[in-house]
Parts: structure tokens; sequence; C-alpha cells
């Protein structure tokens, strides 16, 4: 040791007094400041970037004594061979761990004095050194592995050092979710460099079991490279042969390492099956009549549930009473249900059991008599389930976890048919999907949203944890149970709609009106009160122009980054969370609330303003093409800041929209550098246009916000589905007729509603329904 | 005084282009200075570099007081000091920086030790002058005599050196000559050259190599005694020239005869 240290030391000087350290030295600093000065503490995701250099600054440790020619006296020497080898590999490890340790000074001074804001300082020295210690002690292995299959040939090093450094940045596609389970192996500590900062509310969820799998892989797979360098080295130094310990050795790296793997290509196997299994319960649903007729009505909901977090099941028993609106009687009931809830029994009111039957996510409950027309029923269903549901798919979708029952947090998502929902209501639709990297179209599943209309709601949950619970509901009560084994909330509504489900360690603050609550993470209590001041200020704006007519006392709930993590929240799809009747705020949000504006905290604000509106807009999507809830979202928007800005604020917003001209190489679901709320599209230019023709009109301000309450009725009647343009042109043949009963002429109407019209029917006649199209449409307008 | 024989049995070395390096040598070492003389290519550098563990020979053994060099490559190199004929350093570093950075890789890992006899080893080759200065700025002749002080460190008890005097000018050619024959009286050194003067100047032995083969083992006063009637002193005009290879030719041709 005496000897490996001393060598590391001689080597270290060696190492400082080459220029090579000090172009490093400045290089990742001048990154880091900048990366800081770009996104303060998010910056050390650029730790990721430094791998690349370190990898390229080792390459010379080997070949070096062979380019000066020391190798000559260096190979005669009576120090052993693995004792020089780790020697250098410590001193670079060593004068990497040195710059981490000014680097982390840098951040340190930055996240504490510059930055004032709550970031979890213990959290960030963790990652950082985790994945310092990590990319370092890689970078060194790889570099030495190379070097002494090249030998003196550093042009060779550099080269496959090159090649190696293309390969894993290809390869890496994702470093979240999405790794394909054979990849972590290749390039894991690069893949981990990248890795978010834990979340302040659920911390390393869902990946806190990678972190002992990550670092005896690194260690494992390092040791490797090492044992292997070493094999070459000594060959070539001293001709030695291999011996049994250097075989034990071997072997207990390689088994480190695959110990580790192991785990990592099984997780990764299970996330995809996960996936499949949706696949292939959608292609059941697929295969069977959807009846989406609103024939069965909800009429209330009572629900008990029993979180066991430990074991990620739901135990559910709900009782749920409907009534037949049809004209003729009803054999059988058609419900929604994931697939992965086991139902138990199915009772009628009477508790008589009912015969059902299951196929996907369809349950078919046959009634012991027929449910007359006008008549309403009860029935009851117990069921329970693992819910642990991975979303994997590659180009198109969320990502990730999207429902999950776990120690660390709960989320059964609105509009995912985590209850029974009436009708056979499809979860996922099954659609094709151009990849960039193929020719050849991919079938993926894209999200639908299982909604139901307003109903009352009970639901009770128990939780195994001390952790708030939260549905989107009013909370009645929530007790303590006995000896800490968890906690008990009951939450009411006389009439709510796709409820969902999050449990997690919040700190919950009430507005002093009371009508508004934040779940927070404790790091954030001191923002929650701004966020609740945002929110009313706006809800109150919105509520004029548009009131609902079910208004819901709100939350404003916090989710965690990983929910919303770097590939959705570029994206369209983040909306695709689904929490009804509550306003989500990210975890960026409310760190970044405090600091200066900076294009990370602007972004973060749309996705606020995008998430209060999505009150009224649920159904928005900002992904090409955009659809009308979108441009409604976004017209409203413009509003709210005309009201606070004054009219320039709407000239220049709609300046923009005469001037846009779709982008002709937005990728499917990237969204860009967009400046609108609800998206920079077609769709939301095209309402903004027609709002603008109806506002310009003799009907002014009062016309256009009697128009917009007409189309959220619309959308509220068509709780199942998006607005299309057929139904745009019925909307604005009915607000025709009113003009006209209102006492407008008829040459009056035509003059308002002309221009609207046509552009209506323009964009009907485009039919723009999914990107391809919409891309193909960029082209020929081109 | 650690007194080292060193045993050269049927020793070949036949490179991976066939070319046949060594050829069946046979001699011993004894302790003080053994000179390796010989024309380029006859072998001198492929036999060092063997004993300095260089290299494997491809027949025979070698051994230093019994430990066969080619097994026991880590006890032979703790008391082995080597000056190869080509080498270089990492020209950053100051000289003194460069034989400490050695000094460690062959075990003196007290600094104060250390500090001791690198100190010593560049009083030994006159580079005191020049020590902090970085090893770029150095000149040829002062590289070499880093080379020799590199190869004093750690006290080898055996030091093989391979032309130590190549390039030197007379004076540090000198002076070389003087450390090696002081050398000489406590260690086993063993070195080529194929300047006589070097090894009528310290050697107490020699072993001549020609096209692998040894051809002379001696004292030498020896091989003197052998050239007796054989040198000639050749004033070298183009006609002379002409003359004196045409006569080493047929003695060459006798001798093989």
């Amino acid at each position: 040791m005496n000897n490996i240290m001393a060598i590391a030391l001689q080597e270290m000087r060696v190492g400082i007094k080459g220029g090579g350290y000090w172009v490093l030295v400045v290089l990742v600093n001048c990154l880091l400041c900048y990366s800081l000065y770009q996104e303060q503490f998010f910056a050390l995701r650029v730790i990721s970037v430094f791998y690349i250099f370190f990898v390229f600054w080792n390459i010379g440790m080997i070949a070096r004594d062979w380019r000066s020619g020391a190798a000559e006296i260096v190979n005669t020497l009576p120090c052993k061979d693995w004792e020089l080898l780790l020697g250098r590999a410590v001193s670079s490890f060593l004068l990497l761990g040195l710059l981490g340790m000014q680097m982390f000074l840098v951040v340190a001074t930055m996240v504490l004095f510059v930055f004032p804001t709550p970031v979890p300082f213990f959290d960030l020295l963790w990652n950082y050194w985790l994945n310092y210690f990590l990319i370092s002690i890689n970078s060194i292995c790889v570099t030495l592995f190379i070097e002494t299959i090249c030998r003196s040939n550093i042009f060779l090093a550099t080269l496959i050092t090159a090649f190696y450094l293309i390969l894993i940045s290809i390869l890496d596609g994702d470093h979240n979710t999405l790794l394909p389970y054979w990849l972590p192996p290749i390039n894991l500590a690069y893949n981990l460099a990248a890795t978010e900062f834990p979340s302040q509310l659920t911390e390393r969820f869902p990946k806190n079991g990678f972190i002992p799998m990550v670092l005896c892989q690194q260690l494992g797979l390092s040791a490797m490279l090492f044992l292997v360098s070493y094999y070459y080295y000594s060959k070539r130094r001293s001709l030695g042969k291999l011996g049994l310990s250097y075989i034990l050795l071997v072997t207990a790296a390689f088994a480190v390492f695959l110990s580790s793997s192991i785990p990592f290509v099984l997780e990764y196997k299970a996330r995809e099956q996960s996936y499949q299994e949706s696949f292939s319960n959608a292609v059941v649903d697929d295969g069977q009549a959807a009846d989406r007729s609103n024939r069965l009505q909800p009429v209330s909901y009572v629900m008990d549930i029993k979180l066991k977090t430990v074991l990620n099941t739901a135990d559910c028993d709900v009782k749920l009473v409907f009534k037949n609106t049809s004209d003729s009687q009803i054999q059988e009931i058609p419900l929604t249900l994931k697939n992965y809830y086991t139902v138990q029994h199915v009772t009628d009111g009477s508790g008589k059991e009912l015969v059902w039957e299951r196929k996907g996510d369809f349950i078919a409950v046959k009634l012991n008599a027929p449910l007359v027309a006008g008549a309403t029923m009860e029935i009851a269903l117990d069921y329970s389930g693992k819910v642990w549901e991975w979303f994997t798919d590659y180009d198109a979708q969320p990502r990730g976890l999207i429902n999950f029952v776990s120690p660390a947090m709960t989320l059964l998502r609105s509009g995912h048919a985590w209850y029974p929902v009436l009708g056979k209501n499809p979860i996922y639709n099954i659609v094709e999907y151009q990849s960039r990297w193929s020719n050849e179209p991919t079938q993926i599943l894209s999200a639908r949203n299982v909604s139901h209309l307003p109903a009352a709601f009970s639901i009770t949950v128990e939780i195994d944890r001390d952790m708030e619970v939260v549905t989107g509901l009013p909370l009645r009560e929530g007790i303590y149970l006995a000896e800490g084994t968890g906690r008990k909330f009951a939450f009411f509504s006389s009439s709510a709609q796709d409820a969902f489900l999050i449990a997690a360690p919040y700190v919950k603050i009430a507005a002093q009106s009371g009508d508004m609550t934040t779940y927070c993470a404790k790091l954030h209590e001191e923002n929650a009160n701004t966020v609740i001041t945002l929110a009313k200020d706006r809800i109150t704006f919105y509520e004029n122009l548009i009131p609902r007519a079910n208004k819901q006392y709100l939350n404003v709930v916090e989710v965690p980054q990983f929910l919303l993590d770097s590939w959705l929240e570029e994206t369209a799809e983040r909306k695709k969370l689904g929490l009804k009747n509550a306003i989500l705020v990210s975890e960026y949000f409310l760190k970044l609330l405090p600091n200066e504006d900076t294009s990370e905290k602007k972004l973060q604000m749309l996705y606020f303003e995008e998430a209060v509106l999505s009150l009224w807009w649920p159904a928005f999507d900002t992904s090409d093409p955009g659809n009308i809830s979108a441009g409604m979202l976004s017209y409203m928007y413009t509003l709210y800041k005309e009201n606070l800005l004054g009219k320039a604020y709407y000239e220049d917003v709609k300046q923009f929209w005469l001037q846009y001209k779709p982008v002709p190489n937005l990728v499917a679901g990237e969204d860009g550098d967009r400046i609108q709320a609800g998206g920079d599209n077609l769709v939301v230019k095209e309402i903004f246009l027609i709002l603008d023709d109806i506002r310009q009109s003799e009907l002014g301000d009062e016309g256009v916000q009697s128009f917009m309450q007409k189309i959220h009725a619309e959308s509220v009647s068509t709780y199942d589905r998006e607005l299309d343009w057929l139904d745009m042109l019925h909307i604005m043949d009915d607000f025709g007729q009113e003009l006209l009963q209102k006492g407008y002429s008829t040459q009056q109407v035509n003059r308002i509603m002309t221009g609207p019209r046509q552009k209506a029917e323009t964009m009907n006649s485009l039919k723009l329904s999914s990107v391809e199209e919409a891309r193909s449409f960029r082209l020929r307008i081109r | 005084m650690v007194f080292i024989m060193i045993e050269i049995n049927n020793l070949s070395k036949r490179y991976n282009n066939n070319c046949m390096a060594l050829n069946d040598i046979t001699c011993s070492i004894g302790t003080g200075v053994f000179g390796l003389l010989g024309e380029n290519g006859a072998g001198k550098s492929t036999l060092l570099r063997i004993l300095a563990t260089m290299i494997e020979p491809t027949g025979g053994r070698v051994t230093v007081n019994g430990v066969d060099v080619c097994s026991e490559k880590t006890v032979i190199r703790n008391e082995l000091g080597y000056l190869p004929q080509e080498f270089g350093f990492y020209s950053r570093l100051t000289g003194f920086e460069m034989l400490e950075y050695f000094a460690v890789l062959k075990g003196v890992t007290d600094k104060q030790a250390r500090k001791i006899q690198v100190n010593e080893a560049i009083e030994l080759v006159n580079l005191a002058e020049v020590r902090n200065k970085r090893i770029s700025t150095y000149s040829f002749g002062m590289k070499q005599r880093l080379g020799c002080a590199q190869a004093l460190l750690g006290k080898p008890q055996l030091l093989i050196m391979d032309e130590p005097t190549a390039g030197l000018d007379p004076v540090e050619r000198n002076n070389i000559r003087n450390v090696i024959s002081e050398l000489g009286r406590k260690i086993t050194i063993v070195y080529s050259t194929h300047i006589l003067a070097d090894i009528e100047a310290c050697c107490s032995e020699l072993a001549v190599l020609r096209q692998g083969s040894l051809v002379f083992q001696g004292k030498p006063d020896e091989l003197v005694k052998l050239a007796t009637g054989m040198s000639w002193q050749i004033k070298d005009t183009a006609r002379a020239k002409d003359g004196y290879m045409s006569l080493i030719e047929s003695a060459r041709q006798e001798e093989d005869e």
C-alpha cells in the first residue's frame, strides 16, 4: 500500500506538471460555471459530459512510458506490475478527486450563497460524489484497458476511445427509465451520471434499489477491466503467467458484476413485460366492440381502499350505484377496470353474487334480473392487485412508472380505470408510430382518458404509512391509525369525476379562504402560499371568463420530477399524468419559484399556467398539430395576460400567430422551445384567429366570451373525447342561431360568422389527426 | 560487498523475424566490471536485455547467484540497476524529480532516504547544477548521465549498462569510466561497448561477441596477447583503407577456417 501511494504521489506530480490536467480543469470548470449560470443547480447533469473529458485525459497513462522511452527503464524496475498500474490509476483518481472537490466547492457555494433555493444539501452531496466517483473509476479503468491493448499506439487508443464514447452516446437514448435491459452493463457510469437529483418528495424512488446495483456493477466492471489490463501489462512487462490468485480475483470481479447485472436485466425485463401486458390487453380490448354509450350513468361511488405499500398492492371494495338512462332494459353491465386488478367478488345491492366475465380490461357483469329503463341499481366489487405499471414505449408516450403503490409514493391516475368505470372504454389506443430510427412503423400504445360522468363520490383510504393522501375530492377526515400503523382518510364530493389517488410524504398547507390546499414537499413549504396566490389570481380571472358548472374544492399537488422526467418534461405528453380537479405543479417549479427568471423557470411557469387552465381544458394537447382544447387554453391565457399587461400584449400575440408558420422539422413528440401556453401549433393558431375574428366583430369581448363558454359547455358534455372541427362547426351554427334569437339580422350573423366558419371548414377538411399527417401538411404548405 | 555470480548456459535468442541474436552462449561473470565487446548487431544488447529481465531467451538459462532471471524477475530486479542503450524520460520533470520517481519505483519509499540517494547519484554523474532544470532542456550527454544516475538508485548489486559512454564528450566519458571503476570494486557491473579504451580503462574481464556467438572470454591482457601481431596502426588514407579492409577480411577467413 505504501508503494502504491508513493507511486501515486509521484504520478500526481507528473500529472499536475502536464498541461493536459490544467486544460481539463479549465474545461470542466467553464462547463460547470456555464451550466450553473444557465440552469443553476440542475447543472450537475454535466457530470456526464465530464466523463468524456476524463476518458480522453486518461489516455497516456501507460503509453507515455513507451512514447518517452522510459519504458526501457520502468520495465526493469523492481516494483510489481499491479503496484505500478494501481499507483497510476490511484493517481488519476486522486487528481480527478481534487478537481471534483474544487468543483463541488464551487457548486456548494453557489447553492448556499448565490442561489438561495431550498436544495437538499446532503442529497446534492451524495448524488454528486456518487456520480463523480463512478465516472472517475470507470473512465480510468476503461482507458487503462484500451491503452494496454493498444500499447504505445496512442493514435489507435484515441480512435478506440472515441469510438467507445460515440457508441455509448448513441446507445444511451434515455437516462431514466427506458434503457434497453441489455444496455446498463455497457455504460452505467455514464447512465448514472446523468440521473436526476433525488426528489425532495420521494428521494431516489423509483431508482432507490438501483444505487447498490449500480455501485456493484460499476466496481465489478472496473475491477474486471483493471484485471484484464493488468494481465496484458504484466504479460508485456514481466512476461507473467496467470496465477490462481489472479483467476480468483477475475472470477470474484465477474461475480460482483454479474450479481448486480442480473437484477438489472430482470428489472428492465419486468418493466417491459408490464408494458407488454398493457399492450396485449389493449389488443384484447380492441377486439371487443367498444360500448361508450351513456346508457348507464353513475349515480354514486362508495370506495374503501387499503393501500399496502410494502407489497405494492391495493385492496378495494367499491359500491357503484348506476342508472339505466336508456329506453330499454339491460341485462349485462359492462365495466372497465385495469387488468392487474383481480376481481374477487361481484355482488348486487342485496349481497347476492353476480356472474361476471373478464376479457382484457373489460368486465361484463350479468345481472340476475334485467335492469329496467330508468331504474337504478347497486353493484359491489371486491378487487385487489399489485399496482406497479410501467409504460415503456420508446418514442411517443410517457415512460416510467405510471400507476404504482409503493412505500415512497402511490399514484393511481385519473382516467386509468383504477376503479370500475361503466362501459367498455379502452384504456389505450393502439396507434402506428413512425420511429425516427426505423422505416417500419411500430405499433405503440397511446393513453386514453377513461372518463365518466360526474357522480357522488365517497372514498375511504387506509394506508400503512404516515403519508398524506390526495384524491381531488374534498377531504372530510384524516386520522392516524393506532400505534403508528398508518393513516386513514375520508373524502367526499356530491359530484366528482375521474378521481385520482396520490399518497406521498406531503406537507399540507391550506389557503386561508379554505377552498384550496397545497400538497408539497417539506422543503417547499415556504413557497406553498405563493403558489396558492398565483393559482387563485388566475382562477378568479378564468372563472369570470368561463364559469365552471361543477366547482370543486381545489388541490395544488406537487409531483416529483421522475413523473415528469426530462423526456416528458419537454413534450406535450406531460399533461397525461392526469390529475383531474387538481393543479399539478412540478418539483422544479416549486424549487425555482423564489429565483430570478431563467429560461427554465419560464418554462416551468408555462407548465403551471397550463396546469391551472387544464381545469377548464383537461384534454388539451400541445403536441403537433395541437387540438381545440389547447387553442382555447391558449386564448384564455392570452386574455389573462392582456388583462395584466394591456392591449399591446394581445396585439403581440396576434402578430405572432399571423406570422406563424408550422415548423417543418419538428420531430414527433417534441415541442421545441415553445412560447405559447397550449403550444405553438397550427390548430392553436386557427382557434386564436377564429376567436379574434369574433372579438373584433361587433360582438366584441362579450361575444367572444359567450362563444368560448359555448365551446366549453360542449367540451364538458363530450367528456370522453376531444372536440373536433365538426363539433366546432355545430357550435358555430348554434351560436349563430342564438345571435339571431338575440335580434341580430341574418346579414350581421353572416358577417360575424363567415370568417370563423371558413377557417373551421378549412381545418375540418384537413383532418389533422396525427403527427404524421401534420408533418405532411407542413411539407405541402411549405 | 555481495558476491555475485552470473551463470550463462547455452543461451540462445531468436527473434520473431528469425534473426538469431544469440547462439548457444555459455560463460560466467563474477564480481567486478565485466565488459562486452562486439561490433554492432553482435548480440551485446540482447544479452544485456536478457540479463536485465527485459526479454526472455529462446533457449538456455541465465542465473544470478543461482536465481533464474526468467522465473524470478522481481528478485533479480531488486538487485538490478539498468541503463538501456536507448531510453527517455518524462521531459516535463526536472532531473531531480525524475530520479525521485525512479527511486520510488525501485522501492525507496522513505522520503529522506530517497532524497539522500538521489542527491548522491546526481553528484556522482555531475548533474548537480542542472538538477532542478526540466529534462527537456538537457543535452544528450546530460540525459545519458541522468540515465547512469537512475541505474545507481536503490543501491543495486548488479549494474547492467548498455554503452554508457556513447555520445559523451571525452571529459564526461572519463568521468563515467571512473565511476564504473569505483563501483566495480563493490558490485558487479556488466557493460557493453565497442570502444576498446573503455574496456582497457575499467574492465577486469571481458567477452567478445560476434554474430551472436561468444568468440572470447578472459582478461583484457589475454585479448591483447591474442591480438599481438594481428593489430596494425593504419594511417587513414583512401589507399590504406582498401588495404586494411582486405587484411581484416583475410584474417577473418583464416580464423573461420
